[in-house]
Protein backbone atom coordinates (compact mmCIF):
# COMPACT_ATOMS: atom_id res chain seq x y z
CA UNK A 1 0.00 0.00 0.00
CA UNK A 2 1.49 3.59 -1.07
CA UNK A 3 0.53 7.14 -0.86
CA UNK A 4 -0.22 8.15 -4.03
CA UNK A 5 -0.77 11.64 -5.01
CA UNK A 6 -2.53 14.52 -7.57
CA UNK A 7 -0.24 17.58 -7.12
CA UNK A 8 1.56 17.57 -10.19
CA UNK A 9 -1.96 17.60 -12.29
CA UNK A 10 -3.37 20.02 -9.90
CA UNK A 11 -0.48 22.23 -10.33
CA UNK A 12 -0.70 22.35 -13.81
CA UNK A 13 -4.18 23.54 -13.45
CA UNK A 14 -3.85 26.34 -11.62
CA UNK A 15 -0.69 27.19 -13.78
CA UNK A 16 1.83 26.96 -11.11
CA UNK A 17 5.50 25.79 -11.00
CA UNK A 18 7.02 23.91 -8.95
CA UNK A 19 8.91 26.88 -7.35
CA UNK A 20 5.43 28.55 -6.93
CA UNK A 21 4.27 26.07 -5.51
CA UNK A 22 7.00 25.41 -2.86
CA UNK A 23 7.10 29.32 -2.06
CA UNK A 24 3.53 29.11 -1.45
CA UNK A 25 4.24 26.73 1.07
CA UNK A 26 7.34 27.28 2.38
CA UNK A 27 9.37 24.43 1.11
CA UNK A 28 12.37 23.73 -1.78
CA UNK A 29 11.02 23.07 -5.23
CA UNK A 30 13.67 19.60 -4.67
CA UNK A 31 10.76 18.87 -1.76
CA UNK A 32 7.72 19.22 -3.97
CA UNK A 33 9.91 16.97 -7.27
CA UNK A 34 9.92 14.34 -4.21
CA UNK A 35 6.87 14.55 -3.19
CA UNK A 36 5.33 14.31 -6.86
CA UNK A 37 7.87 11.49 -7.44
CA UNK A 38 6.35 9.64 -4.46
CA UNK A 39 10.02 9.88 -3.17
CA UNK A 40 9.04 11.41 0.36
CA UNK A 41 5.67 11.11 2.14
CA UNK A 42 5.13 14.83 3.72
CA UNK A 43 4.36 15.25 6.86
CA UNK A 44 0.22 15.70 7.85
CA UNK A 45 0.64 19.88 7.98
CA UNK A 46 2.79 20.10 4.85
CA UNK A 47 0.05 17.57 3.21
CA UNK A 48 -2.55 19.89 4.67
CA UNK A 49 -0.99 23.21 3.50
CA UNK A 50 -0.57 21.85 0.03
CA UNK A 51 -3.83 21.27 -0.69
CA UNK A 52 -5.11 24.60 0.77
CA UNK A 53 -2.58 26.01 -2.15
CA UNK A 54 -3.98 23.82 -4.62
CA UNK A 55 -7.69 24.45 -3.62
CA UNK A 56 -8.23 20.82 -3.04
CA UNK A 57 -9.50 18.84 -0.54
CA UNK A 58 -6.15 16.93 1.68
CA UNK A 59 -8.25 13.61 0.86
CA UNK A 60 -8.72 13.93 -3.46
CA UNK A 61 -5.24 15.03 -3.56
CA UNK A 62 -3.69 12.45 -1.61
CA UNK A 63 -4.86 9.03 -1.95
CA UNK A 64 -4.18 5.27 -1.04
CA UNK A 65 -3.01 2.92 -3.19
CA UNK A 66 -3.35 -0.77 -2.75
CA UNK A 67 -0.32 -3.15 -4.15
CA UNK A 68 -1.40 -6.23 -5.86
CA UNK A 69 0.49 -7.99 -3.05
CA UNK A 70 -1.55 -6.20 -0.07
CA UNK A 71 -3.52 -8.23 2.13
CA UNK A 72 -6.94 -7.44 2.77
CA UNK A 73 -7.91 -4.28 4.25
CA UNK A 74 -7.84 -3.29 7.68
CA UNK A 75 -10.91 -4.97 9.89
CA UNK A 76 -13.34 -2.14 10.55
CA UNK A 77 -13.55 -3.16 14.24
CA UNK A 78 -17.45 -3.90 13.75
CA UNK B 1 14.02 33.86 -12.65
CA UNK B 2 16.09 36.36 -10.88
CA UNK B 3 13.77 35.50 -7.72
CA UNK B 4 15.15 31.83 -8.06
CA UNK B 5 18.97 33.14 -8.29
CA UNK B 6 18.76 35.28 -5.64
CA UNK B 7 16.98 32.47 -3.17
CA UNK B 8 19.86 29.71 -4.53
CA UNK B 9 22.96 31.65 -4.45
CA UNK B 10 23.31 33.38 -0.66
CA UNK B 11 22.16 29.48 0.33
CA UNK B 12 24.27 28.53 3.03
CA UNK B 13 25.38 24.84 1.60
CA UNK B 14 26.75 26.22 -1.64
CA UNK B 15 28.74 28.79 0.19
CA UNK B 16 30.23 25.81 2.75
CA UNK B 17 30.41 23.52 -0.41
CA UNK B 18 32.46 26.61 -2.39
CA UNK B 19 34.92 27.37 0.56
CA UNK B 20 35.28 23.32 0.98
CA UNK B 21 36.23 23.07 -3.05
CA UNK B 22 38.54 25.99 -2.31
CA UNK B 23 40.23 24.59 0.75
CA UNK B 24 40.62 21.83 -1.62
CA UNK B 25 42.60 23.53 -4.50
CA UNK B 26 44.01 25.76 -1.81
CA UNK B 27 45.52 23.06 0.17
CA UNK B 28 48.61 23.04 -2.21
CA UNK B 29 49.60 26.25 -1.11
CA UNK B 30 48.65 25.82 2.52
CA UNK B 31 48.27 22.08 4.00
CA UNK B 32 46.35 23.13 7.31
CA UNK B 33 43.31 24.25 5.13
CA UNK B 34 42.36 20.33 4.60
CA UNK B 35 41.56 20.94 8.35
CA UNK B 36 38.72 22.91 8.40
CA UNK B 37 36.80 20.90 5.24
CA UNK B 38 35.13 18.47 7.41
CA UNK B 39 33.93 21.52 9.51
CA UNK B 40 32.95 23.85 6.63
CA UNK B 41 30.70 20.63 5.27
CA UNK B 42 29.30 20.07 9.00
CA UNK B 43 28.58 24.07 9.54
CA UNK B 44 25.20 24.86 7.95
CA UNK B 45 23.76 21.80 9.54
CA UNK B 46 25.56 22.70 12.87
CA UNK B 47 23.50 26.03 12.48
CA UNK B 48 20.64 24.73 11.50
CA UNK B 49 20.55 22.13 14.40
CA UNK B 50 21.08 24.56 16.92
CA UNK B 51 18.55 26.91 15.05
CA UNK B 52 20.58 29.31 13.83
CA UNK B 53 19.96 29.17 10.23
CA UNK B 54 16.20 28.91 9.97
CA UNK B 55 16.22 27.78 5.90
CA UNK B 56 15.30 24.45 6.51
CA UNK B 57 11.95 22.60 5.57
CA UNK B 58 10.90 19.19 6.70
CA UNK B 59 11.84 17.41 3.64
CA UNK B 60 15.73 19.08 3.91
CA UNK B 61 16.16 18.32 7.64
CA UNK B 62 14.42 14.91 6.98
CA UNK B 63 17.56 14.13 4.15
CA UNK B 64 20.34 15.99 6.53
CA UNK B 65 19.59 13.54 9.26
CA UNK B 66 19.39 10.74 7.26
CA UNK B 67 23.08 11.79 5.82
CA UNK B 68 23.72 12.21 9.59
CA UNK B 69 23.09 8.63 10.09
CA UNK B 70 24.40 7.30 7.72
CA UNK B 71 28.18 8.61 8.37
CA UNK B 72 27.80 8.14 11.85
CA UNK B 73 27.19 4.17 10.59
CA UNK B 74 30.32 4.80 8.30
CA UNK B 75 31.98 5.87 11.21
CA UNK B 76 31.34 3.16 13.47
CA UNK B 77 32.47 0.50 10.50
CA UNK B 78 36.00 2.28 10.36
CA UNK B 79 36.07 2.81 14.66
CA UNK B 80 35.61 -1.31 14.48
CA UNK B 81 37.97 -1.72 11.74
CA UNK B 82 40.67 -0.03 13.18
CA UNK B 83 39.47 -1.77 16.56
CA UNK B 84 39.97 -5.17 14.66
CA UNK B 85 43.19 -4.50 13.04
CA UNK B 86 45.18 -3.24 16.01
CA UNK B 87 44.00 -6.00 18.27
CA UNK B 88 43.48 -8.73 16.18
CA UNK B 89 47.38 -8.85 14.46
CA UNK B 90 47.39 -5.57 12.81
CA UNK B 91 48.87 -4.60 10.05
CA UNK B 92 50.77 -2.14 12.27
CA UNK B 93 53.36 -3.02 15.42
CA UNK B 94 52.76 0.97 16.62
CA UNK B 95 49.10 0.86 17.50
CA UNK B 96 47.99 2.79 14.43
CA UNK B 97 45.54 -0.17 13.36
CA UNK B 98 45.23 -0.29 9.47
CA UNK B 99 44.62 3.08 9.28
CA UNK B 100 47.30 5.29 8.96
CA UNK B 101 46.68 9.01 10.42
CA UNK B 102 43.53 7.44 11.75
CA UNK B 103 41.69 10.63 12.83
CA UNK B 104 42.25 11.93 9.26
CA UNK B 105 40.72 9.08 7.98
CA UNK B 106 37.78 9.47 10.14
CA UNK B 107 37.17 12.93 9.09
CA UNK B 108 37.46 11.66 5.86
CA UNK B 109 34.86 9.28 6.03
CA UNK B 110 32.36 10.84 8.10
CA UNK B 111 32.62 14.08 5.34
CA UNK B 112 32.54 11.74 2.20
CA UNK B 113 29.44 9.81 3.38
CA UNK B 114 27.92 12.34 4.87
CA UNK B 115 27.91 14.77 1.60
CA UNK B 116 27.37 11.74 -0.88
CA UNK B 117 24.71 10.54 1.04
CA UNK B 118 22.79 14.53 1.34
CA UNK B 119 23.58 15.37 -2.80
CA UNK B 120 22.17 11.82 -3.72
CA UNK B 121 19.13 12.15 -1.56
CA UNK B 122 18.95 16.31 -2.62
CA UNK B 123 19.15 15.82 -6.15
CA UNK B 124 18.16 12.36 -7.18
CA UNK B 125 20.29 9.26 -8.24
CA UNK B 126 21.21 10.43 -11.55
CA UNK B 127 21.67 14.30 -10.57
CA UNK B 128 23.05 13.66 -7.70
CA UNK B 129 25.69 11.34 -9.05
CA UNK B 130 25.96 13.48 -12.23
CA UNK B 131 27.24 16.28 -9.65
CA UNK B 132 29.51 14.19 -7.18
CA UNK B 133 31.52 13.13 -10.31
CA UNK B 134 31.53 16.84 -11.39
CA UNK B 135 33.44 17.61 -8.02
CA UNK B 136 35.55 14.51 -8.83
CA UNK B 137 36.54 16.20 -11.94
CA UNK B 138 37.66 19.37 -10.15
CA UNK B 139 39.41 17.56 -7.70
CA UNK B 140 41.18 15.40 -10.17
CA UNK B 141 42.03 19.38 -11.54
CA UNK B 142 43.46 20.53 -8.15
CA UNK B 143 47.14 18.88 -8.91
CA UNK B 144 47.34 21.58 -11.42
CA UNK B 145 48.56 24.00 -8.89
CA UNK B 146 51.59 21.98 -8.00
CA UNK B 147 52.82 23.26 -11.50
CA UNK B 148 53.03 27.06 -9.61
CA UNK B 149 54.86 25.71 -6.77
CA UNK B 150 57.24 24.03 -9.37
CA UNK B 151 56.95 20.82 -7.41
CA UNK B 152 57.78 18.67 -10.28
CA UNK B 153 60.34 20.26 -12.21
CA UNK B 154 60.77 19.03 -15.58
CA UNK B 155 57.47 16.80 -15.49
CA UNK B 156 55.13 19.95 -15.33
CA UNK B 157 53.09 19.27 -18.24
CA UNK B 158 52.64 15.55 -17.66
CA UNK B 159 51.32 16.86 -13.94
CA UNK B 160 49.06 19.40 -16.29
CA UNK B 161 48.15 16.76 -18.92
CA UNK B 162 47.63 13.87 -16.35
CA UNK B 163 45.30 16.42 -14.44
CA UNK B 164 43.22 17.15 -16.98
CA UNK B 165 42.62 13.71 -18.62
CA UNK B 166 41.57 12.54 -15.19
CA UNK B 167 38.89 15.58 -14.85
CA UNK B 168 37.69 15.10 -18.26
CA UNK B 169 37.44 11.17 -18.24
CA UNK B 170 35.22 12.01 -14.56
CA UNK B 171 33.14 15.07 -16.80
CA UNK B 172 32.73 12.30 -19.67
CA UNK B 173 31.50 9.52 -17.14
CA UNK B 174 29.28 12.18 -15.35
CA UNK B 175 27.49 12.70 -18.38
CA UNK B 176 27.20 9.10 -19.44
CA UNK B 177 26.01 7.92 -15.77
CA UNK B 178 23.29 10.67 -16.04
CA UNK B 179 22.29 9.10 -19.56
CA UNK B 180 22.84 5.58 -18.97
CA UNK B 181 22.26 4.45 -15.32
CA UNK B 182 23.54 1.20 -15.50
CA UNK B 183 26.50 1.23 -17.74
CA UNK B 184 27.71 4.11 -15.70
CA UNK B 185 27.04 1.57 -13.10
CA UNK B 186 29.44 -0.66 -14.26
CA UNK B 187 32.25 1.57 -14.93
CA UNK B 188 32.06 3.14 -11.82
CA UNK B 189 32.26 -0.74 -10.00
CA UNK B 190 35.47 -1.45 -12.74
CA UNK B 191 37.33 1.97 -11.91
CA UNK B 192 36.70 0.92 -8.17
CA UNK B 193 38.12 -2.42 -8.86
CA UNK B 194 40.80 -0.56 -10.78
CA UNK B 195 41.85 1.20 -7.81
CA UNK B 196 41.96 -1.38 -5.76
CA UNK B 197 44.55 -2.96 -7.69
CA UNK B 198 46.66 -0.06 -7.62
CA UNK B 199 46.10 -0.47 -3.81
CA UNK B 200 47.43 -4.55 -3.94
CA UNK B 201 50.55 -3.19 -6.25
CA UNK B 202 51.27 -0.45 -4.01
CA UNK B 203 51.04 -2.34 -0.84
CA UNK B 204 52.99 -5.15 -2.33
CA UNK B 205 55.63 -2.21 -3.54
CA UNK B 206 55.53 -0.22 -0.44
CA UNK B 207 53.32 -0.85 2.31
CA UNK B 208 50.30 1.46 3.36
CA UNK B 209 50.58 5.29 2.80
CA UNK B 210 47.69 7.86 3.64
CA UNK B 211 47.26 9.22 -0.30
CA UNK B 212 46.59 5.44 -1.09
CA UNK B 213 44.55 4.33 1.71
CA UNK B 214 42.23 7.90 1.37
CA UNK B 215 41.92 7.40 -2.28
CA UNK B 216 40.88 3.76 -1.62
CA UNK B 217 38.78 4.87 1.19
CA UNK B 218 37.24 7.84 -1.20
CA UNK B 219 36.97 5.49 -4.43
CA UNK B 220 34.54 3.10 -2.26
CA UNK B 221 32.60 5.82 -0.83
CA UNK B 222 32.34 7.86 -4.02
CA UNK B 223 32.62 4.99 -6.64
CA UNK B 224 30.93 2.16 -5.00
CA UNK B 225 27.62 4.26 -3.40
CA UNK B 226 27.40 6.16 -6.47
CA UNK B 227 27.32 2.36 -8.54
CA UNK B 228 24.71 1.02 -6.11
CA UNK B 229 22.55 3.95 -6.62
CA UNK B 230 22.64 4.18 -10.02
CA UNK B 231 22.01 0.51 -10.83
CA UNK B 232 19.18 0.68 -8.33
CA UNK B 233 17.48 3.87 -9.73
CA UNK B 234 17.34 2.11 -13.39
CA UNK B 235 15.64 -0.89 -11.47
CA UNK B 236 12.97 1.49 -9.81
CA UNK B 237 12.53 3.34 -13.67
CA UNK B 238 11.60 -0.29 -14.68
CA UNK B 239 9.18 -1.20 -12.18
CA UNK B 240 5.65 -0.87 -12.21
CA UNK B 241 4.05 2.06 -10.87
Amino acid sequence: MKLINHIKQHRARLDLTQEDLARRVGVRRQAILAIEKGKYVPSALLAFQLARALEMPVGELFQLEESPGDGPSQPTGE
Amino acid sequence: MNTMTMRRLPSADWMAFGVALAAVFLKYLEPTLMTFIALVVFLPSILREVGVLGDGDEWSRGIMHRAGFHAVLAAVAVVTLDYLTVNFGGFDQKGQGIWPLGSSMMRLTVTWVFLVSYVIQYWGAREGVFRILLVEALLFMSPILTVFRNEYPGQTALVALSAVVGAGIFVGLAFLARRWPRPGALLLVLLLLAQMGGLVRATTLGGWSWGFASSVLQAFLVFGISAVVLWRERAQALSPR
